[in-house]
């Protein structure tokens, strides 16, 4: 594997709590990584450490084979953050902010110009180049915050929480954005959420839990290891059903059973040797709330999206 | 990067400092609070209080001289204390940008790009020290109207003098505030200080009443600011030619020594009486002093300085 980031043993405290807590990981180059994990768990940490706002206290990050002990400022060049929050001057314009981000990086004159032309062009914002940046919609707020991670044409695209907050139209905009971008530019995008439908999207997922990781692997192979089937049948609870159920595990919630099971056959062998009870039933997959869940035994905040 | 480039990221922090205070219209009135309120105050009472005292002291002479003239001489003193008080007030006025970009994480948009860290607090220095030029000569440009309409006394060498005690003052003032406001943490906090700064530093800086009317416990004290010494320089460029007037009109020497005394034009330095030159010396000391406590600080803290973000912070649609 090509790792464009490489987390060893990572380690950082806050006075008594421990934030991050020894932590390794790496991050393909061209791939989308989703870190997940609840408000806390200690993912904008470790962002905040890749770049360089925190210093760590113990362990390694390399990222395009730079040291960020030796070569921090490099480092910075190569990523591009996209804040949780807006850091961005409500009161300026969308070009003068963009402009002031170019000149850390060393931007100016026809360099910034001709910069500040192609990410209009890429996310679509000549229109609104002239505009407050506190006067616009959410959804265009965050397309010139992703802009402004972009201005110094950086190989990772870091992104804490983008979507958070953000009502269902907007986040697929922002979603179409990285796909755009991954796919045009073949970025590596590395983002952090608590939403389990987008590190679906993912092709890797780690997750974090009291700062440290409790799972990683593929969205298919961390359902396959960590979620059941289940199956619900609608009905009166009785003592004839509860008989059938006898040694599964089951609940009784709601006016339904919940059967947990091993795998799909095991629900349709149920059903075949059993068709009086399933009057009303449904067989439904473990999805990433599942994992997340049997992971961490907590369930995520805002998951319900 | 070069030192070219730091030099460009410089002035590009400095415009977008500049840029965001000037925008926000609400904090350029309340950094203007402080000579707003002296001024009012002024033209209320304080003026006619004055003007009424050194009349009854030359009646006691008694002689008698123009209105106006005492006019132009309270109206001199009254400016001087707007000038003071005006370096102090805006320059803390200013740090609002700074204090917010903390709070609000902007500073590790910064943090996170490979700027130097010296640039960025050096950055907010020299934009203070911008601004609040900006802000004070247009405070001393409407200080000359006033008293070319009220009668001017003031020398082309005394113009100059002002000009320069304006720059001096607000060097002391930028490099004296953005230290003390680095142990501000929220913008409201900071608000809650000029507010009760802009409402002490009249009378501290001898605003609204010469400071030689305080009894002498209180004038020891308001020696350890750095705003009395820059007042006094201010009063003597400003009140000298209006002073010299007056006592050539009345033609009592002994009267000179005594209005310098009541309006703090001299200061009594722990018993002994300072003029210009000796505060002028002090003001410098001063702002040496903030400059070295500014450097040792920068490299005192060699380690990443990190402004957490609350999280969960709601995000407006």
């Amino acid at each position: 594997m090509d790792g464009i980031i490489k987390i060893h043993a990572l380690e950082k405290s806050f006075g008594d709590v421990k934030a991050v807590d020894g932590i390794d990981f790496e991050v393909e180059r061209g791939s989308l990584f989703a870190f997940l994990g609840v408000n806390g768990a200690g993912k904008s940490t470790t962002i905040n450490v890749i770049a360089s706002i925190i210093e760590k206290d113990s362990g390694s990050v390399i990222v395009d084979g730079y040291d960020i002990d030796e070569s921090v400022d490099k480092i910075k060049s190569l990523i591009g953050i996209v804040f949780q929050g807006s850091v961005l001057d409500k009161k300026l314009s969308v070009k003068d902010n963009l402009a002031i981000r170019g000149s850390y990086y060393g931007l100016f004159g026809d360099a910034l110009k001709s910069r500040l032309n192609e990410i209009a062009e890429l996310l679509d914002l000549k229109e609104i180049l002239k505009r407050h940046y506190g006067k616009l919609s959410g959804g265009q707020r965050r397309r010139v915050d992703i802009a402004r991670a972009l201005i110094n044409t950086p190989k990772i695209l870091i992104l804490d929480e983008p979507t958070t907050g953000l009502d269902p139209q907007t986040r697929k905009s922002v979603w179409d954005i990285i796909n755009k971008l991954r796919q045009e530019k073949s970025m590596t995008v590395f983002l952090t959420t608590h939403y389990m439908e987008e590190a679906n999207e993912a092709d890797n997922v780690v997750i974090i839990d009291k700062g440290k990781i409790v799972a990683e692997g593929t969205p298919v192979s961390l359902k396959n290891r960590y979620s059941k089937d289940y199956v619900y049948i609608y009905c009166k609870e009785s003592e004839y059903i509860s008989g059938i159920l006898d040694g599964k595990t089951y609940s009784y919630h709601d006016g339904a059973y919940k059967v947990v099971l091993d795998s799909c056959e095991e629900a349709r062998d149920l059903i075949v040797s059993h068709p009086d009870i399933f009057g009303d039933f449904e067989v439904k997959k473990g999805d990433m709330d599942d994992v997340f869940l049997n992971v961490t035994g907590r369930e995520l905040q805002g998951g319900q999206a | 990067m070069n030192l070219k480039n730091d030099m460009i990221t410089l002035s590009s922090l400095v415009k977008r400092s500049l840029k965001v205070f000037l925008k926000d219209r609400m904090t350029v009135f309340f950094s203007l609070l402080a000579p707003i309120i002296i001024l009012v105050l002024y033209i209320l009472f304080l003026g006619d209080i004055q003007v009424t005292s050194i009349k009854s002291q030359f009646d006691s002479f008694g002689v008698s001289v123009d209105d106006k003239l005492i006019g132009a001489f309270v109206d001199s003193w009254m400016l001087s204390g707007v000038m003071a008080v005006s370096c102090i007030t805006v320059s803390f006025s200013v740090n609002t940008v700074m204090v917010h970009d903390r709070e609000n994480g902007i500073i590790n948009d910064m943090i996170a790009s490979p700027i130097r860290k010296y640039l960025i607090n050096f950055s907010y220095i020299v934009a203070n020290f911008v601004i609040t030029s900006v802000i004070c000569f247009a405070i001393l440009v409407i200080a000359f109207v006033y008293i070319a309409i009220s009668g001017w006394y003031i020398s082309v060498g005394e113009v100059f003098g002002i000009i320069g005690t304006t720059l001096l003052s607000i060097l002391c003032a930028s490099l004296f505030s953005v230290f003390i406001t680095k142990f501000f943490k929220t913008e409201a906090a900071l608000g809650g200080f000029i507010g009760i700064l802009s409402a002490a530093i009249g009378f501290l800086c001898g605003a609204y009443m010469p400071i030689s009317m305080f009894p002498k416990a209180i004038q020891y004290f308001v020696l350890i600011i750095p705003g009395t010494y820059s007042a006094g320089i201010f009063k003597t460029l400003f009140m000298s030619g209006a002073l010299d007037e007056l006592v050539n009109e009345v033609g009592y020497e002994q009267l000179k020594d005594g209005l310098i005394k009541d309006f703090s034009i001299e200061l009594d330095f722990f018993g002994k009486d300072i003029g210009a030159g000796v505060m002028l010396g002090i003001l410098t000391a001063f702002t040496a002093l903030f400059l070295i406590v500014t450097v040792i600080s920068a490299f005192m803290k060699k380690k990443a300085t990190h402004f957490p973000v609350k999280t969960g912070k709601t995000r407006k649609l």
